[in-house]
């Protein structure tokens, strides 16, 4: 099962306003403006490695909502934008 | 010896030589045998210190007459042309963007966010924005109710200590600016208006001989404004999400990638330590009077 994890050591973190997360991907140099969720996300994947059904369950709980679709899609979107910006990356 | 001190003869054999003066922590070189330069240098560097000679120059600029009317002039770099046989009449502001690239466009210690600062009594104001927001108009309006200026393009942001280094120089205004800091600032020293530059009209502002005076006085940042000039809009300072304010300075800073974490990092601190806002006015008046109420009730001097 491919799983999913993001390096601490890569990432800066600043946070100012309750919607919006700044990260600093060190790697790359950029600079990046998260949304509460996607944050949150990126976060649990610094944590520990991650399925993508195990992040949607994690980010249901930390959001006190049901595991559903359009949950599931919204998740699948940011892990290919954070594997894009090489936030995050697969791990088998 | 400052530049003004210089008899105008003098001063034209120096330039066309080489002549170095300081703008804050940069040296620049000049060499140049036009009149219309000399007498662009003579007014409105006036205050600024002549350099004998100096060991380390971060820009050398030349300006030469070019093509066989000699009615064109070439503007190099560091030996590298900028400019090839441009009319003569765009000459000084030519210069005047050249010594700008010459100066920012460079590796650097410090963080280049492209804004412009005023400071009053240890508190500084950093209006980052666009072409045509109105950072320059603002700093040219302030500088003359009071206000110190550190710059009106480039602010730099020392990683150290988070202090703004001032580099004070000309103040440069485009078309409708120009009358409204006139008639702003009837006492202001302008240059020659010039009228055909690839930015429009343009005319550069004299900077306040305590600004310059002052240019080795670093000052801390208190406020990041994000002006917004809006015709016939009355004056607005609302507050301004501090991630926002962070990419939009990143986004727009010169060196925000060659520093890399440092960069990000000196950028973070200076939005931490900073109330962020943006200013919508038409009206010079009512924005230095929105801006002397945000000073006066922020009463402290930013700490260490």
């Amino acid at each position: 099962m491919t799983k999913w994890t993001a390096r601490s050591c890569d990432l800066i973190w600043r946070t100012w306003d309750q919607e919006r997360f700044v990260v600093y991907h060190v790697p790359s140099g950029d600079t990046h403006l998260l949304s509460r969720v996607s944050a949150l996300a990126l976060k649990h994947l610094e944590d520990r490695r991650l399925s993508q059904a195990e992040l949607t369950s994690l980010l249901a709980e930390s959001l006190d909502c049901q595991v559903d679709e359009p949950l599931g899609t919204y998740v699948e979107e940011f892990l290919v934008g954070f594997d894009q910006r090489g936030l995050a990356e697969r791990t088998s | 010896m400052r530049l003004s001190e210089l008899p105008a003869t003098e001063l034209a054999r120096r330039l066309r030589e080489g002549l170095c003066w300081r703008v804050g922590p940069f040296v620049v070189r000049l060499t140049t045998p036009l009149a219309s330069v000399a007498r662009h240098v003579g007014t409105l560097y006036a205050d600024f210190p002549a350099l004998e000679q100096a060991d380390v120059v971060d820009a050398h600029v030349s300006v030469r007459a070019a093509g066989w009317t000699r009615r064109r002039v070439s503007i190099y770099s560091d030996g590298a042309v900028v400019y090839r046989k441009v009319p003569r009449a765009q000459a000084v502001p030519l210069t005047e963007w050249t010594l700008n690239l010459s100066v920012f466009h460079r590796p650097s210690r410090f963080l280049l966010l492209h804004a412009g600062v005023v400071e009053r009594e240890g508190r500084a104001a950093i209006f980052p924005g666009d072409p045509g927001a109105g950072k320059s108009t603002l700093c040219a309006a302030l500088v003359h109710r009071g206000w110190r200026l550190l710059s009106d393009e480039v602010a730099p942001l020392a990683p150290a200590d988070g202090r703004i280094v001032p580099v004070p120089r000309p103040i440069s205004l485009k078309e409708e600016s120009i009358e409204a800091v006139r008639r702003f600032a009837p006492h202001a020293t302008f240059g020659p208006i010039w009228p055909e530059t690839a930015k429009g009209r343009l005319a550069h502002v004299l900077p306040p001989r305590e600004s310059v005076r002052r240019m080795d006085e670093p000052a801390r940042p208190a406020w990041v404004i994000f002006p917004a000039f809006t015709p016939g809009a009355a004056p607005r300072l609302e507050p301004f999400g501090k991630a926002r304010a962070l990419l939009y300075c990143a986004t727009n800073a010169f060196n925000y990638d060659v520093l890399g974490r440092q960069g990000f990092l000196a950028l973070a601190d200076l939005i931490d330590r900073c109330d962020c806002y943006r200013l919508s006015f038409s009206d010079l008046e009512q924005a230095a009077a929105e801006l002397a109420d945000l000073w006066a009730s922020r009463s402290e001097v930013p700490g260490p």
